[in-house]
């Protein structure tokens, strides 16, 4: 059985666990727990772990889906996901004033990282967002030296969800072979 | 660059007045049957195999292309081999003779992947932030630039496209300053895409389960 990973990487509220939610056969496996700190005037839960769904292809394989926190001291469980990975989805609270700060706190942790990988910036929660923030995360991006696209999307619709992992796989179609052993690992099956 | 399918060679200009353009592209037309092949106007210096330079503006161009000819209102203040301008239909078919001559030379520079590169490749700085606007082959070639910097004659082999279908998608990447021409880059090999049966399937059954196609 073949199998490819994403990962959703993204601060807490950004919508790692929804996106999951909205594309995992099985009810995610989360690890979340209650807020006691300054995020519990932003919400009642938070994911202390890594959060974990799959998309059952039946014969084609599985597609395994990672939420990983975006803060540095979870920086290690990318390591873990790493192998078979096929491309990362950011996520980005767009309906937070810390939205973009929170986006530059993820780049900065996983930048080195996610280069040679494709790569979607998404920004959950846009219906209210600064109108300035897409070009502010371009911006910072560049200053990454990070390639990835920059969409609005709501993370409980599975078809905003699709769309993404639509493109990821795009991306993942011409990314370089070394990059993503998991595709040979596809193209030799 | 054009010519490697059977198309035009490029000419751009920069520093040039809507006026001088469209003069510019009114000489193209009558010099046409002149030419083999025949030379069309794009916008992006990229994109160009030739490009004019307008020396008298009023601040200084930095043009960088490979093959650049200067043109000046008096051309004899200027480096010789500088055109006058408004250019003139003897001097503008003379260059693009012998310029077509020299990019039609039997033994052009080869990249890996066997396609004459008469520009140096070209490198994605960002996304458009309207990157899922349009058809769904400029996802393809954003998604192939995104792998590494490529000529617009690999690109169109690795998307399967016309080497004009993706300058139509180029040429406004490069005037929003979003793609680059980059000399000092070697043309990398590119990649083939892992279109081999278990990449493929896979594919297909992940557009079955989210509702999308796969080309």
């Amino acid at each position: 059985m073949k199998t490819c990973k994403l990962a959703f990487i993204g601060e807490p509220g950004s919508g790692k666990t929804t996106c999951i939610a909205a594309l995992s056969d099985i009810p995610p496996v989360d690890t979340d727990i209650a807020c006691t700190d300054a995020l519990a005037a932003r919400k009642a839960t938070t994911t202390v772990a890594f959060d974990y769904g799959v998309l059952d292809l039946g014969a084609q394989g599985r597609l395994l889906l990672y939420g990983l926190p975006g803060q540095e001291r979870f920086r290690f469980m990318f390591d873990v996901v790493r192998p078979g990975l096929v491309g990362v989805v950011i996520l980005v609270d767009a309906a937070s004033p810390a939205g973009l700060e929170g986006f530059a706190e993820t780049l900065a942790t996983y930048a080195p990282a996610l280069r040679g990988l494709p790569c979607v910036v998404t920004l959950n929660k846009s219906a209210t967002m600064d109108d300035a923030l897409p070009a502010a995360c371009q911006h910072r991006l560049r200053e990454h030296g990070l390639l990835a696209p920059v969409l609005r999307v709501d993370a409980r619709r599975r078809e905003d969800v699709a769309r993404i992992a639509e493109l990821l796989f795009t991306m993942a179609r011409y990314a370089p072979e070394p990059a993503l052993p998991a595709l040979a690992a596809l193209a030799g099956d | 660059m054009g010519t490697a399918a059977g198309g035009p060679w490029r000419l751009c200009c920069a520093g040039f007045s809507e006026a001088d353009r469209a003069s510019l592209r009114c000489l193209l037309g009558l010099l046409t049957p002149y030419l083999r092949p025949p030379w069309e106007l794009v916008d992006a210096p990229a994109l160009a195999d030739l490009c004019l330079v307008r020396l008298d503006g009023e601040a200084p161009l930095a043009v960088s292309h490979p093959r650049q000819a200067g043109c000046a209102r008096h051309p004899r203040e200027f480096a010789a081999g500088t055109l006058h301008r408004p250019l003139r239909a003897p001097q503008l078919l003379a260059l693009l003779s012998a310029t077509g001559e020299e990019l039609s030379a039997p033994a052009p520079r080869q990249g890996p992947d066997g396609s004459a590169h008469t520009m140096p490749p070209l490198r994605l700085l960002a996304w458009p932030l309207n990157a899922e606007c349009g058809p769904r082959l400029r996802l393809h070639v954003l998604a192939a630039l995104s792998a590494g910097p490529a000529t617009v004659d690999a690109l169109a082999a690795r998307v399967g496209a016309s080497v004009q279908e993706v300058a139509g998608f180029i040429e406004p990447l490069c005037r929003d300053g979003l793609l680059v021409a980059d000399a000092r880059i070697a043309a990398p090999v590119p990649p083939p895409p892992p279109v081999a049966s278990g990449w493929r399937a896979f594919m297909a059954g992940l557009g079955r389960r989210l509702g999308f196609s796969v080309p």
